[in-house]
């Protein structure tokens, strides 16, 4: 096609010799699409530092990409700033078959079925952190989210006897893998900065605890319903177990994709039912019947409060935290007549993507009440395809039986004005802005 | 004979198994041996006493993988 199309430029270019729109893009890289968008419509191409890219918008656009071959337009290629922190030999430092492989794994530990062991694993967590509240007070939510969502994470992951001994190492360990994972990395994630250098140290110390831990279940030849449990006993095709360094690398992943994420949509949810009170009466009373009838929430219960399940929809529509869907184009690729080449990005951008009219009537407004969209590439903020997130049905999980607990014995109002808790993105996350105080009282 | 059929976008399965849990008359997860596991049906053309679970089903899949659709 010699007529293609030409796609749109976004203003403001430094210019290649400056590094193009990639200072923008990393100051807040949600509010930077927004503005691609908005100026040039469902394509939008901008110099990320030498990489061109083009932000694609819209449910049509979003299928084109979760649809095409991997080989095409590849994510493996996209995201080789992860291998640092994952490790090599562990999805995108794997190859394709192997990753895929990897994927299975990840899917067997995070089936339905296990579902039924998390739940009331998270909702005892969640007790023992309310439990030392007190009867008012007010809190840091995001920090407060983080600490419990790593023990949340590690419990249902690693196990009950690795929680009881969680040390203020590990998550201080991880704590630097994540400070790592910056906008930067996408240029050059081996750059010479302290950071990386701090992200390595940290890597190789979280191996030597995971494999100690691994090493400690062999040899007691117990056998636990966890994650870390499934790692261990499946294999590859040809027979062959994960080795330990795999297993670390397993555990790394799964944390850093379900750890932050999960804590911002706990955070972001909490503030948007204080700023929201008369949207709260119908979460809680939701939530007060099934409580008052067990203790334990059934999953299949869980699935059927949909107060809830819209509530945090609703969030996970407004507030994404992923928001820089990215795709190396190994072969040309062709786009309603635009054909992008080989060697540019596609990007997607679930922020922008759920503030579209056209999907979401009223789009600026928070409505747990919406229905959710039929086109299953319109809310997308998992991503989509054969490599959205696997762990989609954990987070949702996760966060109805945290909100659950905590609405069941607490009301909770803002401590500042309503404008003060602000999106930010100080890594690829989006977020909200320190400090995220929320004053909370226990229920008569 | 119902007048539904169960459609199916194998894509979007990543094998959650939720459809197994509402209705395993129907409904099941296989291994594919690469990537995510799949849904798998008994029949595509559920029975009456079924439609009520199949439809829960359809609603309560994670990735809206499952259509039920009338047939004419």
């Amino acid at each position: 096609m010699s007529n293609a199309a030409t796609i749109p430029f976004v203003s403001g270019s430094l210019g290649p010799e400056a590094g193009g729109h990639f200072q923008e893009f990393c100051a807040h890289p949600a509010f930077f699409l927004m503005r691609a968008y908005e100026e040039c419509g469902e394509l939008a191409e901008f110099d990320m530092g030498g990489i061109n890219t083009v932000l694609m918008v819209g449910p049509e656009a979003h299928e084109a990409v979760f649809r095409v071959d991997d080989i095409k337009v590849s994510a493996p290629e996209a995201y080789q700033f992860m291998v640092p922190i994952f490790g090599k030999g562990i999805q995108y430092g794997a190859p394709l078959d192997i990753e895929r492989q990897q994927l299975r794994m990840h899917a067997r530990g995070l089936a339905s079925e296990k579902m039924n062991h998390y739940a009331p694993i998270i909702a005892q967590e969640t007790r023992d952190w309310i439990a030392s509240w007190g009867d008012t007070g007010e809190m840091d939510f995001y920090e407060g989210f983080a600490d419990l969502t790593i023990k949340t994470s590690t419990h249902c992951l690693l196990g009950t006897e690795f929680r009881n001994t969680l040390t203020e190492e590990f998550a201080s360990l991880y704590h630097t893998l994540g400070a790592a994972a910056d906008a930067e990395g996408l240029q050059d994630p081996n750059a010479q900065k302290a950071a990386y250098a701090a992200r390595d140290n940290a890597r190789f110390r979280l191996e030597e605890l995971i494999s100690n831990h691994v090493s400690q279940r062999r040899e007691s030849g117990e056998v636990h319903p966890d994650l870390l449990q499934v790692y261990m006993d499946t294999t590859y095709p040809d027979g062959r177990h994960l080795s330990t360094s795999e297993i670390a690398g397993m555990v790394v992943w799964f944390m850093f994709a379900g750890h932050h994420t999960s804590a911002n949509t706990a955070a972001w949810a909490l503030v948007e039912l204080a700023r929201n009170p008369d949207l709260a009466p119908a979460v809680i009373a939701e939530v007060d019947s099934v409580l008052s009838s067990s203790d334990d929430i059934e999953l299949k219960t869980l699935r059927r409060m949909t107060k809830l399940e819209g509530f945090v929809r609703e969030t996970l529509r407004v507030h994404p935290p992923l928001n820089t869907l990215t795709r190396r184009v190994v072969e040309d690729f062709e786009y309603k007549g635009h054909i992008i080449p080989k060697g540019k990005n596609v990007m997607l951008c679930p922020y922008v993507a759920h503030r579209l009219e056209s999907c979401f009537e009223h789009a600026h407004a928070f409505n747990p009440d919406r229905p959710q969209p039929q086109n299953p590439f319109a809310l997308i903020p998992f991503g989509g395809g054969q490599r959205k997130c696997v762990g989609n049905a954990f987070a949702f999980l996760q966060v109805k039986v945290i909100f659950s607990e905590l609405l069941n014995a607490f009301d909770f109002e803002l401590a500042g004005p309503p404008g003060e808790y602000a999106e930010i993105m100080p890594s690829l996350i989006l977020r909200p802005s320190e400090p995220c105080i929320l004053r909370y009282r226990r229920r008569q | 004979m119902s007048q539904y059929r169960i459609v199916v976008d194998e894509m979007l399965c990543q094998g959650h198994g939720v459809c197994t849990e509402e209705c395993p008359e129907i409904f099941s997860v296989e291994d594919t041996g690469s990537g995510y596991p799949k849904v798998r049906l008994s029949t595509d053309r559920p029975p009456e006493d079924l439609l009520d679970k199949v439809r829960d089903a359809v609603t309560f899949c994670p990735n809206l993988t499952l259509k039920l659709v009338e047939v004419d």
